[in-house]
Protein backbone atom coordinates (compact mmCIF):
# COMPACT_ATOMS: atom_id res chain seq x y z
CA UNK A 1 0.00 0.00 0.00
CA UNK A 2 2.78 2.33 0.95
CA UNK A 3 4.57 1.46 -2.27
CA UNK A 4 1.50 2.40 -4.31
CA UNK A 5 1.11 5.57 -2.34
CA UNK A 6 4.75 6.54 -2.97
CA UNK A 7 4.37 5.65 -6.65
CA UNK A 8 1.37 7.95 -6.99
CA UNK A 9 3.18 10.75 -5.18
CA UNK A 10 6.10 10.32 -7.60
CA UNK A 11 3.72 10.38 -10.58
CA UNK A 12 2.00 13.50 -9.28
CA UNK A 13 5.35 15.27 -8.82
CA UNK A 14 6.59 14.20 -12.25
CA UNK A 15 3.33 15.37 -13.84
CA UNK A 16 3.67 18.71 -12.11
CA UNK A 17 7.24 19.06 -13.42
CA UNK A 18 6.12 18.23 -16.96
CA UNK A 19 3.23 20.67 -16.74
CA UNK A 20 5.61 23.40 -15.60
CA UNK A 21 7.93 22.66 -18.52
CA UNK A 22 4.95 22.71 -20.90
CA UNK A 23 3.91 26.08 -19.50
CA UNK A 24 7.41 27.52 -20.04
CA UNK A 25 7.47 26.15 -23.60
CA UNK A 26 4.02 27.59 -24.28
CA UNK A 27 5.22 31.01 -23.09
CA UNK A 28 8.31 30.73 -25.31
CA UNK A 29 6.13 29.72 -28.27
CA UNK A 30 3.81 32.61 -27.64
CA UNK A 31 6.76 35.04 -27.75
CA UNK A 32 8.09 33.33 -30.87
CA UNK A 33 4.72 33.57 -32.58
CA UNK A 34 4.61 37.31 -31.89
CA UNK A 35 8.06 37.71 -33.49
CA UNK A 36 7.05 35.44 -36.38
CA UNK A 37 3.89 37.47 -37.01
CA UNK A 38 5.89 40.68 -37.11
CA UNK A 39 8.22 39.18 -39.76
CA UNK A 40 5.59 37.26 -41.72
CA UNK A 41 5.43 40.00 -44.39
CA UNK A 42 8.92 38.98 -45.60
CA UNK A 43 7.75 35.41 -46.22
CA UNK A 44 4.85 36.83 -48.24
CA UNK A 45 7.26 39.06 -50.17
CA UNK A 46 9.47 36.09 -50.98
CA UNK A 47 6.42 34.15 -52.13
CA UNK A 48 5.35 37.07 -54.37
CA UNK A 49 8.87 37.35 -55.85
CA UNK A 50 8.85 33.62 -56.62
CA UNK A 51 5.41 33.91 -58.23
CA UNK A 52 6.38 36.80 -60.50
CA UNK A 53 9.70 35.14 -61.39
CA UNK A 54 7.77 32.06 -62.45
CA UNK A 55 5.34 34.22 -64.44
CA UNK A 56 8.26 35.89 -66.21
CA UNK A 57 9.84 32.52 -67.02
CA UNK A 58 6.55 31.25 -68.39
CA UNK A 59 5.80 34.36 -70.45
CA UNK A 60 9.23 34.83 -72.00
CA UNK A 61 10.04 31.14 -72.13
CA UNK A 62 13.40 30.01 -73.41
CA UNK A 63 13.78 32.42 -76.32
CA UNK A 64 17.37 32.75 -77.52
CA UNK A 65 19.47 35.83 -76.95
CA UNK A 66 18.50 37.42 -80.28
CA UNK A 67 21.16 40.09 -80.07
CA UNK A 68 23.91 37.52 -79.58
CA UNK A 69 22.48 35.27 -82.30
CA UNK A 70 22.22 38.03 -84.93
CA UNK A 71 25.69 39.32 -84.07
CA UNK A 72 27.12 35.82 -84.48
CA UNK A 73 25.26 35.41 -87.78
CA UNK A 74 26.59 38.73 -89.05
CA UNK A 75 30.16 37.70 -88.23
CA UNK A 76 29.63 34.33 -89.88
CA UNK A 77 28.22 35.82 -93.10
CA UNK A 78 29.76 39.24 -93.59
CA UNK A 79 33.43 38.61 -94.44
CA UNK A 80 32.64 36.99 -97.76
CA UNK A 81 28.93 37.05 -98.37
CA UNK A 82 26.13 39.58 -98.27
CA UNK A 83 22.78 39.03 -96.64
CA UNK A 84 19.61 39.29 -98.74
CA UNK A 85 16.95 38.07 -96.33
CA UNK A 86 17.01 36.52 -92.91
CA UNK A 87 14.11 34.93 -91.08
CA UNK A 88 14.42 33.59 -87.55
CA UNK A 89 11.58 32.37 -85.42
CA UNK A 90 11.22 30.75 -82.04
CA UNK A 91 8.13 29.20 -80.49
CA UNK A 92 7.79 26.92 -77.49
CA UNK A 93 11.25 25.45 -77.33
CA UNK A 94 11.97 25.20 -81.07
CA UNK A 95 13.36 27.73 -83.44
CA UNK A 96 14.12 27.94 -87.15
CA UNK A 97 16.42 30.06 -89.19
CA UNK A 98 16.41 30.69 -92.91
CA UNK A 99 19.11 32.81 -94.46
CA UNK A 100 19.45 33.90 -98.07
CA UNK A 101 22.57 35.64 -99.23
CA UNK A 102 24.88 36.28 -102.10
CA UNK A 103 28.56 35.39 -102.23
CA UNK A 104 31.35 35.82 -104.83
CA UNK A 105 31.54 32.05 -105.41
CA UNK A 106 30.62 28.60 -104.14
CA UNK A 107 33.83 28.44 -102.12
CA UNK A 108 32.71 31.53 -100.13
CA UNK A 109 29.31 29.91 -99.50
CA UNK A 110 31.07 26.85 -98.12
CA UNK A 111 33.07 29.11 -95.78
CA UNK A 112 29.86 30.74 -94.53
CA UNK A 113 28.37 27.31 -93.96
CA UNK A 114 31.45 26.19 -92.04
CA UNK A 115 31.32 29.23 -89.76
CA UNK A 116 27.57 28.82 -89.13
CA UNK A 117 28.26 25.23 -88.10
CA UNK A 118 30.48 26.44 -85.26
CA UNK A 119 27.79 28.66 -83.69
CA UNK A 120 26.54 27.20 -80.41
CA UNK A 121 23.14 28.90 -80.87
CA UNK A 122 22.42 26.74 -83.95
CA UNK A 123 22.21 23.08 -84.88
CA UNK A 124 21.28 21.07 -88.00
CA UNK A 125 22.73 23.75 -90.26
CA UNK A 126 21.61 22.79 -93.78
CA UNK A 127 22.63 24.07 -97.10
CA UNK A 128 19.56 24.28 -99.37
CA UNK A 129 20.87 25.70 -102.63
CA UNK A 130 23.65 27.70 -104.18
CA UNK A 131 23.23 29.06 -107.70
CA UNK A 132 24.89 31.62 -109.88
CA UNK A 133 22.69 34.64 -110.37
CA UNK A 134 22.22 36.38 -113.66
CA UNK A 135 20.93 39.58 -112.09
CA UNK A 136 23.00 42.64 -112.94
CA UNK A 137 22.27 44.17 -109.53
CA UNK A 138 23.50 41.19 -107.56
CA UNK A 139 26.26 39.33 -109.29
CA UNK A 140 27.60 36.17 -107.71
CA UNK A 141 26.24 33.02 -106.19
CA UNK A 142 22.93 33.19 -104.40
CA UNK A 143 22.46 30.68 -101.60
CA UNK A 144 20.04 29.60 -98.88
CA UNK A 145 20.92 28.05 -95.56
CA UNK A 146 18.49 26.81 -92.90
CA UNK A 147 19.15 25.76 -89.32
CA UNK A 148 17.45 24.97 -86.03
CA UNK A 149 17.74 27.64 -83.33
CA UNK A 150 18.56 26.31 -79.87
CA UNK A 151 16.75 27.52 -76.72
CA UNK A 152 18.21 30.19 -74.48
CA UNK A 153 17.95 30.60 -70.74
CA UNK A 154 14.42 30.46 -69.26
CA UNK A 155 13.14 33.96 -68.50
CA UNK A 156 15.76 35.62 -70.69
CA UNK A 157 18.42 37.64 -68.91
CA UNK A 158 16.10 38.92 -66.18
CA UNK A 159 17.58 36.60 -63.55
CA UNK A 160 20.86 38.40 -63.87
CA UNK A 161 19.32 41.73 -62.91
CA UNK A 162 20.01 42.27 -59.17
CA UNK B 1 -15.28 -16.22 6.68
CA UNK B 2 -14.88 -13.28 9.04
CA UNK B 3 -11.11 -13.65 8.97
CA UNK B 4 -11.06 -13.74 5.14
CA UNK B 5 -13.19 -10.64 4.70
CA UNK B 6 -10.45 -7.98 5.42
CA UNK B 7 -8.07 -9.90 3.21
CA UNK B 8 -10.60 -9.76 0.36
CA UNK B 9 -11.04 -6.03 0.91
CA UNK B 10 -7.29 -5.67 0.93
CA UNK B 11 -7.00 -7.46 -2.41
CA UNK B 12 -9.73 -5.22 -3.87
CA UNK B 13 -7.96 -2.12 -2.57
CA UNK B 14 -4.64 -3.28 -3.96
CA UNK B 15 -6.26 -3.86 -7.32
CA UNK B 16 -7.85 -0.43 -7.23
CA UNK B 17 -4.50 1.16 -6.33
CA UNK B 18 -2.89 -0.80 -9.13
CA UNK B 19 -5.49 0.40 -11.62
CA UNK B 20 -5.19 3.95 -10.36
CA UNK B 21 -1.41 3.78 -10.66
CA UNK B 22 -1.64 2.42 -14.18
CA UNK B 23 -4.07 5.16 -15.09
CA UNK B 24 -1.77 7.79 -13.60
CA UNK B 25 1.26 6.30 -15.36
CA UNK B 26 -0.63 6.42 -18.61
CA UNK B 27 -1.53 10.04 -17.95
CA UNK B 28 2.15 10.79 -17.22
CA UNK B 29 3.15 9.23 -20.54
CA UNK B 30 0.54 11.32 -22.34
CA UNK B 31 1.93 14.43 -20.71
CA UNK B 32 5.47 13.46 -21.77
CA UNK B 33 4.34 12.89 -25.35
CA UNK B 34 2.56 16.25 -25.37
CA UNK B 35 5.69 17.88 -24.01
CA UNK B 36 7.79 16.28 -26.75
CA UNK B 37 5.37 17.59 -29.36
CA UNK B 38 5.54 21.05 -27.81
CA UNK B 39 9.35 20.92 -27.81
CA UNK B 40 9.33 19.83 -31.43
CA UNK B 41 6.94 22.64 -32.37
CA UNK B 42 9.14 25.11 -30.48
CA UNK B 43 12.23 23.94 -32.39
CA UNK B 44 10.38 24.26 -35.71
CA UNK B 45 9.17 27.76 -34.84
CA UNK B 46 12.69 28.77 -33.80
CA UNK B 47 13.98 27.50 -37.13
CA UNK B 48 11.22 29.36 -39.00
CA UNK B 49 12.05 32.54 -37.07
CA UNK B 50 15.70 32.22 -38.16
CA UNK B 51 14.52 31.85 -41.75
CA UNK B 52 12.30 34.92 -41.43
CA UNK B 53 15.23 36.92 -40.00
CA UNK B 54 17.28 35.94 -43.05
CA UNK B 55 14.38 37.00 -45.28
CA UNK B 56 14.12 40.30 -43.37
CA UNK B 57 17.71 41.04 -44.43
CA UNK B 58 16.66 40.31 -48.02
CA UNK B 59 13.69 42.71 -47.67
CA UNK B 60 15.17 45.63 -49.66
CA UNK B 61 16.23 43.20 -52.39
CA UNK B 62 12.69 41.76 -52.57
CA UNK B 63 11.22 45.27 -52.82
CA UNK B 64 13.62 46.10 -55.64
CA UNK B 65 12.82 42.85 -57.49
CA UNK B 66 9.07 43.39 -57.12
CA UNK B 67 9.31 46.95 -58.43
CA UNK B 68 11.31 45.68 -61.39
CA UNK B 69 8.83 42.91 -62.15
CA UNK B 70 5.85 45.22 -61.79
CA UNK B 71 7.39 47.36 -64.53
CA UNK B 72 8.22 44.34 -66.70
CA UNK B 73 4.72 42.89 -66.49
CA UNK B 74 2.45 45.60 -65.08
CA UNK B 75 -0.99 44.90 -63.65
CA UNK B 76 -2.70 47.08 -66.22
CA UNK B 77 -1.70 48.41 -69.59
CA UNK B 78 -3.35 50.14 -72.55
CA UNK B 79 -2.52 50.02 -76.25
CA UNK B 80 -1.74 53.70 -76.01
CA UNK B 81 0.92 53.00 -73.34
CA UNK B 82 2.36 50.15 -75.41
CA UNK B 83 2.56 52.39 -78.48
CA UNK B 84 4.27 55.08 -76.43
CA UNK B 85 6.80 52.58 -75.12
CA UNK B 86 7.48 51.09 -78.56
CA UNK B 87 7.98 54.53 -80.06
CA UNK B 88 10.29 55.47 -77.19
CA UNK B 89 12.56 52.43 -77.52
CA UNK B 90 12.62 52.72 -81.33
CA UNK B 91 13.67 56.38 -81.15
CA UNK B 92 16.23 55.70 -78.42
CA UNK B 93 17.86 53.01 -80.55
CA UNK B 94 17.80 54.99 -83.78
CA UNK B 95 15.33 52.85 -85.67
CA UNK B 96 12.18 53.96 -87.52
CA UNK B 97 8.94 52.44 -86.36
CA UNK B 98 6.80 52.29 -89.47
CA UNK B 99 3.83 50.20 -88.40
CA UNK B 100 2.42 48.43 -85.36
CA UNK B 101 -0.29 45.78 -85.67
CA UNK B 102 -2.02 44.41 -82.61
CA UNK B 103 -3.24 40.83 -82.72
CA UNK B 104 -5.76 39.13 -80.43
CA UNK B 105 -4.77 39.02 -76.78
CA UNK B 106 -4.01 35.59 -75.32
CA UNK B 107 -5.04 35.27 -71.68
CA UNK B 108 -3.41 32.70 -69.39
CA UNK B 109 -4.02 32.03 -65.69
CA UNK B 110 -1.43 34.52 -64.49
CA UNK B 111 -1.02 37.03 -67.31
CA UNK B 112 -2.35 38.26 -70.64
CA UNK B 113 -0.16 38.13 -73.72
CA UNK B 114 -0.45 40.89 -76.34
CA UNK B 115 1.01 39.80 -79.69
CA UNK B 116 2.28 42.62 -81.91
CA UNK B 117 3.82 42.89 -85.32
CA UNK B 118 6.29 45.72 -85.80
CA UNK B 119 7.52 47.01 -89.15
CA UNK B 120 10.80 48.85 -88.80
CA UNK B 121 13.51 50.42 -90.87
CA UNK B 122 17.07 50.95 -89.72
CA UNK B 123 20.62 49.74 -89.62
CA UNK B 124 21.74 46.35 -88.39
CA UNK B 125 23.42 47.99 -85.40
CA UNK B 126 20.19 49.80 -84.50
CA UNK B 127 18.29 46.51 -84.70
CA UNK B 128 20.80 44.87 -82.35
CA UNK B 129 20.41 47.73 -79.89
CA UNK B 130 16.61 47.48 -80.08
CA UNK B 131 16.75 43.73 -79.42
CA UNK B 132 19.02 44.36 -76.44
CA UNK B 133 16.55 46.91 -75.07
CA UNK B 134 13.70 44.45 -75.54
CA UNK B 135 15.65 41.80 -73.65
CA UNK B 136 16.93 43.96 -70.81
CA UNK B 137 14.68 47.02 -70.77
CA UNK B 138 11.94 48.10 -68.41
CA UNK B 139 9.13 46.16 -70.16
CA UNK B 140 9.15 42.42 -70.86
CA UNK B 141 9.10 41.36 -74.51
CA UNK B 142 9.15 37.94 -76.07
CA UNK B 143 10.44 38.00 -79.63
CA UNK B 144 8.79 35.28 -81.70
CA UNK B 145 9.98 36.10 -85.19
CA UNK B 146 12.44 38.40 -86.94
CA UNK B 147 12.53 38.98 -90.67
CA UNK B 148 15.24 41.11 -92.20
CA UNK B 149 15.32 42.29 -95.81
CA UNK B 150 18.26 44.18 -97.21
CA UNK B 151 17.62 47.16 -99.47
CA UNK B 152 19.68 47.42 -102.60
CA UNK B 153 19.63 51.20 -102.77
CA UNK B 154 21.16 51.77 -99.29
CA UNK B 155 22.49 50.02 -96.18
CA UNK B 156 19.20 50.26 -94.34
CA UNK B 157 17.26 47.14 -93.51
CA UNK B 158 13.56 46.54 -93.70
CA UNK B 159 12.62 44.60 -90.58
CA UNK B 160 9.48 42.86 -89.38
CA UNK B 161 9.44 41.64 -85.80
CA UNK B 162 6.68 39.66 -84.13
CA UNK B 163 6.77 40.20 -80.39
CA UNK B 164 4.55 39.70 -77.38
CA UNK B 165 4.15 42.05 -74.44
CA UNK B 166 2.33 41.19 -71.23
CA UNK B 167 0.27 42.39 -68.33
CA UNK B 168 -0.59 40.44 -65.21
CA UNK B 169 -4.12 39.44 -64.18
Amino acid sequence: MLLFFLLNVFIALAARGINNQALIIEQQRSLLRQKINSLQEYAKMQERVETVEKMLEESIGTEPDWNALLTALAFAVSPEAQLITLSVSYEGDKGELSLQGIAPGHYAVASVMERLNTLHELENVRFNFSAETESQERLGVQFEITAAVLPGEAGGSRKEIP
Amino acid sequence: MRQNFPFFILIIMLLLFLLLSLYRLNYLNTLREDLQLQEQALAEEQEYLLLLRKLEKEGPHFTERLELFENLIPEETTRYQLMQHLQKIATLNGIRLLQVSFNDEKPTDAYVEIPLELSLEGSFQALLKLLRTMREGERAFRVDNIEIYTMQENTMLSIVIKVSMFFSR
